[in-house]
């Protein structure tokens, strides 16, 4: 039996126990169905956990220990096996899917950009594309210079895609924004101009910013909460 | 005039099956079982369908022809699936009424608007016509389902990322589904384009050796390249459109298991 367990590291910010949470996860337990590649992978067991309106929340842990499948349960991509998840006070099931994930969004770690210049792929959650003035204003707050709005989006590096990703993301207009190791391609000069940047939008929006990080030493300083996932093995 | 082979001599065409095996086994190509085993299928299964359709032919009601298209609607979507590389959970289904619209649209067009069949269920139209619209249906979904599940593997990142930006899964999935439609027409299509000039369709050939007129087998020939592009069409885009559902949770998760 393969399970992760979850610890509270440490909690900057005491007051925020005391307000509603917009997500809580009461007794979640979750298996990976098995597939050709791998067998059946159980990941949670009776995993709980409040996440408060506009706190940043910090999962921290070593690879492999569950925090994707974390953000992919509270992204509505992946089914509890039992327990249940709740937005703003209301179990997930009650809400349509597609109008979920616009309220918690998700940027997954590895990027994902699609044929087209910057400014489409910066506007796919979009019913109509974004002004390029309030595009690269965005995109001067992330530190992506103005001329990759039209270069294609294929061509940017790594740690480029990952910032557009997540300007893609924020305008969707979400509630919740999940974050998966978004500063893992970026220089540290330019995390720390990233993780500002989420301060500031998550001060200014009332966003609640859950945010997986392998290493907290860039954005655990900033963090409300910070909780750990380790695994625990028992063959028994 | 009809030239009807006696059995000597269709049994020449043995000669033509000697060749193939010679050259299987000059060019170790391993095929002579496979080619004996296929050569007498066919021989057994075109006597066995042509005894039964001449029966069927006899009875002549609307029940007994309705009934064997559906029976052989039901064999063609096991068999159509029958040939995908790796089978996929829950495509029946959809692939039945994938073939089974194809199908009855197809047939009840070109019998109905264009032959003008009366009754609508002659059976000497309804069957030979209703059997190669099955045919190419059941080709076409083969080709689809394979399409589909190569498409939706290879789009995995593509199609969350839809999700995850709060489309349904119609629209994450719909250019997998497009590529799935597309494939199976391609062939109807890359043979329309060369029909008549690079080769001559087996139906039209057969026509003219049964004494029909060129020009009369050409129309023949020609309703049946639009039958077989409408079935095809159809069959495939009603098959694409259910299946699509087999790809996701009731929550519109994608079940990135079944095709990892």
């Amino acid at each position: 039996m393969i399970c992760a367990i979850l610890k509270e590291s440490f909690s900057c910010k005491v007051e925020f126990m005391c307000i509603k949470p917009v997500i809580e996860l009461r007794n979640i337990d979750f298996v990976y169905p098995p597939s050709l590649q791998a067998k059946e992978k159980p990941v949670f067991k009776g995993l709980s956990l409040k996440v408060e309106q506009g706190s940043i929340l910090v999962v921290n842990g070593p690879s492999g220990s569950g925090k994707t499948t974390l953000l992919r349960l509270l992204s509505s991509m992946e089914e509890p096996g039992g327990g249940s998840i709740y937005f703003e006070g209301r179990d997930y099931r009650e809400f349509d899917p597609p109008a979920l994930r616009r309220k918690i969004s998700m940027t997954p770690q590895i990027p994902v950009m699609l044929e087209g210049d910057t400014r489409r792929n910066l506007c796919l959650g979009l019913n109509k594309p974004a002004p390029d003035e309030a595009l690269l204003s965005w995109m001067g707050r992330f530190g992506l210079e103005p001329e990759l709005l039209g270069k294609r989006a294929e061509s940017l590096s790594v740690g480029q895609k990952q910032r557009a990703c997540v300007i893609r993301n924020i305008l969707v207009d979400p509630v919740v924004l999940l974050l998966d190791e978004p500063t893992a391609s970026i220089d540290p000069a330019s995390s720390e101009r990233f993780v500002k940047q989420m301060v500031r939008l998550s001060k200014e929006r009332g966003l609640t910013l859950v945010w997986n990080s392998h290493d907290i030493s860039v954005v655990g300083p900033v963090a409300d909460r910070v909780i750990s996932i380790d695994r625990i093995c028992d063959d028994n | 005039m009809i030239i009807d082979p006696g059995w000597g001599d269709l049994s020449m065409t043995v000669a033509l099956f000697a060749v193939v095996v010679a050259l299987s086994v000059r060019e170790g190509l391993s095929v002579e079982k496979d080619l004996v085993v296929a050569t007498i299928r066919t021989v057994v299964q075109l006597f066995f369908i042509g005894y039964i359709i001449k029966a069927l032919f006899a009875v002549n009601t609307w029940y007994v022809v309705t009934g064997a298209l559906l029976l052989m609607m039901t064999y063609a979507a096991k068999a159509g699936l029958g040939r995908m590389k790796r089978p996929f959970p829950g495509f029946y289904l959809p692939m039945w009424v994938g073939i089974a619209s194809g199908t009855v649209f197809t047939t009840a067009v070109v019998t109905g608007a264009v032959l003008k069949a009366d009754p609508w269920y002659r059976p000497d139209v309804m069957i030979p016509l209703g059997g190669m619209i099955l045919g190419n249906a059941m080709t076409g979904g083969a080709i689809a389902a394979d399409r589909l599940v190569t498409e939706m593997r290879a789009r995995k990142n593509e199609i969350e990322l839809w999700l995850i930006l709060g489309r349904d899964y119609r629209f994450a999935a719909r250019e997998a589904k497009r590529e799935a439609v597309r494939a199976a027409l391609i062939p109807t299509i890359n043979t329309m384009m060369t029909v008549g000039l690079v080769h001559l369709p087996g139906i039209m050939v057969g026509q003219m050796l049964g004494g029909v007129e060129p020009v009369v087998a050409a129309k023949y020939q020609i309703i049946i390249m639009l039958m077989v592009a409408s079935c095809v069409t159809v069959a495939s885009s009603v098959f694409a459109t259910l299946a699509l559902k087999r790809f996701f949770t009731p929550r519109q998760q994608l079940k990135h298991w079944l095709i990892d």
